[in-house]
């Protein structure tokens, strides 16, 4: 019994002695910066900030390591009244945020702060909303067109001109695709790829100047010519099988097939580069049929509630500025900067395996792309009903009716149509 | 007897079948462990790799802080476990041989906790813990397990309600109180279903990856968990990383279930059975 005291005495003890705090000196401001893992080099970016900083220090939270696992975190501790100065978002659930009124109004600041010579402007003003900036970006991702160089040589294949405004057409690209794929079964090589995801099948909407959301947002998935453009792809998926299905790209990622030299060409983010980089083939980049692609942007919010908003914009500040745009680069994390001067000084080790004309393609893609239309309720249509539904035509289970029929339904109830 | 032994192969092909199906996701994570990132998603797949790449492990631990993720994982684990080990058979103990008023009610209000998920409660817990002070320690991670946990009081009640009430008796005509009975008679009794709640409990709390991501963000306090996420980042997986840092972080589990395996499915199967 005396035994049995004793552990549970020595188990309170241990308890105790982890929660005493450190013993505080000199107390500098600290901003708490909840960032995803992996993905960020913020690390990096925190220790360099804080050995420059006295004043000023980035308490760095990367325990989540996906844009699901930041959002759960960081809605757990604004319910909680802790939120942290600031957070990193993908555009999804940026919308959401800025709506409920939980950021910080940064357009002064901004403006004042962020000069137009030394910033990519266009890309800060995606993230405007009625007119304000609520975020900045940490890192703008256009989908383009990678090719097996060496497959397209060998099916005498000619790559479109590098030109946005010059380049294939939707028709082309499925000719090149189907002249590209051969084999059977498990021995299938595909000649082209795009994920059947509405989200990235709107390149293929935007040069035809359609989108998924009309005129105050009113959901476009009835209209005829969007499901025909569907339809065409939907055929090279299941009946052409030119592109593979999402129960393929399931057990075998496309930058792996891609390496493997088992799939010819791809329509991916430029996120992919990385992983693309470590094959040994010899690949090259085109623009997206069409030549208008699809912007994603990767955001820095400020929280409203901040206690110290001047620390919290130094902190923001510095994040898009030219020493951690250089450590973002020098880590290889993340797409281009919108600080021009690092991105212009870090463009030799920016997208490897490239030549300057393919890597200017992918900084052209920056003048040639759209952003998502996303609204307040974007995550929570992307989640329950957008990504299922691609899902589901994807693998063949609904027909691009069934699927786009459910869609608009469930975007006409979300937004009150 | 033909028959039978008919009968019999027919278990014993559908037992392996059973078991290369449990058996071949470990076998394939071992596998892609020793690949490199080339051979990982190779055609046709290679489960052997040749040659293996054991620089993976290495490279895994040395990525990550995976020593102090370990001793911080199981120091959360053993420490909720043992508490919580304790508690609940103490609370089953008082249930199973203890009368008292309202006992079968609080019992079934006990087990009514089962059927709220965590997640509801997530954000109420996560303010009150934030009133304490707690969060960003370890306190939330292991403090709840020392009240006990629904479904162990439930086995634990089950299995103590098992043993002869005449043990009781006689100890407490020896001059036992009820913690003596509980610590001296009903403990080392029972030891077939405290092993199995321990093993279940410390591989809950091994494995949790949502109450450290929420409640922790130093990253000296990381958790196994945590640190297996740093490999699948949000636009790529390092697979043949994460698959040898996770046949690390496997090891304590798997050894604890050697060491405990003939325990736990008698444990559970005999809690199973109504008193």
């Amino acid at each position: 019994m005396k035994r049995m005291l004793s552990l549970l005495l020595s188990l309170a003890l241990i308890l105790t002695l982890a929660a005493i705090p450190a013993s505080a000196g000199d107390s500098p401001t600290i901003v708490k910066l909840l960032a995803i893992s992996g993905n960020g080099g913020h690390d990096t970016i925190a220790k360099t900030f804080n050995e420059t900083h006295s004043d000023i220090q980035i308490e760095l939270d990367n325990t989540a390591s996906s844009w699901e696992d930041a959002s759960t975190k960081l809605i757990t501790l604004i319910a909680a009244n802790m939120p942290p100065d600031i957070t990193t978002v993908s555009t999804s659930y940026y919308p959401q945020f800025a709506a409920q009124g939980l950021l910080l109004d940064i357009t002064d600041f901004t403006e004042a702060n962020l000069p137009e010579d030394e910033y990519y402007w266009s890309v800060i003003d995606g993230l405007r909303r009625d007119g304000r900036l609520y975020g900045l970006p940490i890192s703008v991702y256009t989908l383009v067109n990678y090719y097996n160089k060496d497959m397209f040589a060998a099916a005498g294949v000619e790559p479109p001109s590098l030109d946005w405004k010059n380049t294939w057409t939707m028709e082309q690209w499925h000719d090149s695709g189907l002249k590209l794929s051969s084999g059977e079964g498990l021995n299938r090589i595909y000649g082209a790829f795009i994920e059947y995801q509405l989200e990235r099948t709107a390149t293929f909407l935007f040069p035809e100047g359609l989108d998924y959301w009309g005129e105050d947002l009113k959901p476009q998935f009835d209209d005829p010519s969007i499901r025909e453009i569907h339809e065409y792809l939907y055929k090279m998926v299941h009946d052409e099988k030119i592109i593979p299905d999402s129960a393929t790209t399931k057990t075998t990622s496309v930058t792996q097939m891609f390496a493997d030299g088992k799939l010819a060409q791809m329509i991916v983010g430029t996120w992919s580069h990385p992983d693309i980089a470590l094959s040994d083939i010899q690949y090259g980049v085109t623009p997206t049929p069409g030549g208008v692609s699809v912007g994603y942007v990767d955001v820095y919010i400020p929280v409203a509630s901040t206690p110290h908003v001047e620390a919290t914009l130094e902190v923001l500040k510095y994040l898009v500025g030219e020493e951690a745009s250089t450590i973002k680069y020098q880590e290889y994390t993340w797409g281009p900067q919108i600080n021009k001067a690092a991105t212009q000084k870090n463009i030799d080790i920016m997208f490897a395996g490239l030549t300057p004309d393919e890597k200017q393609c992918i900084f052209d893609s920056l003048d040639n792309c759209k952003p998502l239309t996303v609204f307040d309720k974007w995550a929570e249509f992307l989640s329950a009903s957008l990504l299922p539904a691609s899902e589901m035509m994807s693998i063949g289970e609904y027909t691009v009716d069934e699927g786009f029929d459910q869609l608009q339904e469930e975007a006409n109830d979300l937004l009150g149509y | 007897m033909r028959k039978q032994y008919l009968s019999h192969g027919l278990i014993h092909l559908a037992l392996l079948v059973v078991a290369v199906t449990t058996l071949f996701p470990f076998v394939w994570m071992l596998s892609t462990s020793l690949k490199d990132t080339a051979l990982v998603f190779s055609y046709p797949p290679k489960l052997i790799p040749n040659p293996p790449t054991w620089v993976n492990y290495m490279d895994a631990w040395q990525e990550t802080a995976m020593t102090r993720a370990m001793l911080n994982s199981m120091f959360i684990a053993i420490t909720a476990t043992a508490g919580n080990v304790v508690i609940s058979s103490m609370v089953a103990y008082s249930f199973a041989k203890i009368d008292f008023r309202a006992k079968n009610a609080l019992f079934l209000l006990i087990l009514a906790t089962i059927m709220v998920p965590y997640q509801v409660t997530l954000i109420p817990l996560f303010v009150v813990f934030k009133q304490f002070g707690w969060i960003n320690t370890y306190y939330p991670l292991i403090v709840p397990a020392l009240f006990g946990t629904a479904s162990n009081v439930f086995l634990m009640r089950q299995y103590i309600m098992r043993i002869p009430d005449a043990y009781r008796d006689s100890a407490y005509i020896d001059g036992c109180g009820h913690i003596g009975i509980w610590w001296r008679i009903i403990m080392p009794m029972s030891i077939p279903m405290i092993v199995s709640i321990a093993v279940l409990m410390f591989m809950g709390k091994w494995n949790d990856f949502l109450g450290p991501m929420l409640y922790l963000s130093s990253p000296a306090k990381m958790t196994v968990p945590l640190v297996l996420r740093k490999f699948q980042t949000q636009y790529s997986t390092k697979w043949n990383m994460l698959m040898a840092a996770s046949c690390i972080a496997l090891a304590p589990v798997i050894i604890l279930y050697m060491f405990s395996q003939k325990y736990i499915i008698g444990g559970i199967m005999l809690g199973g059975v109504k008193g």
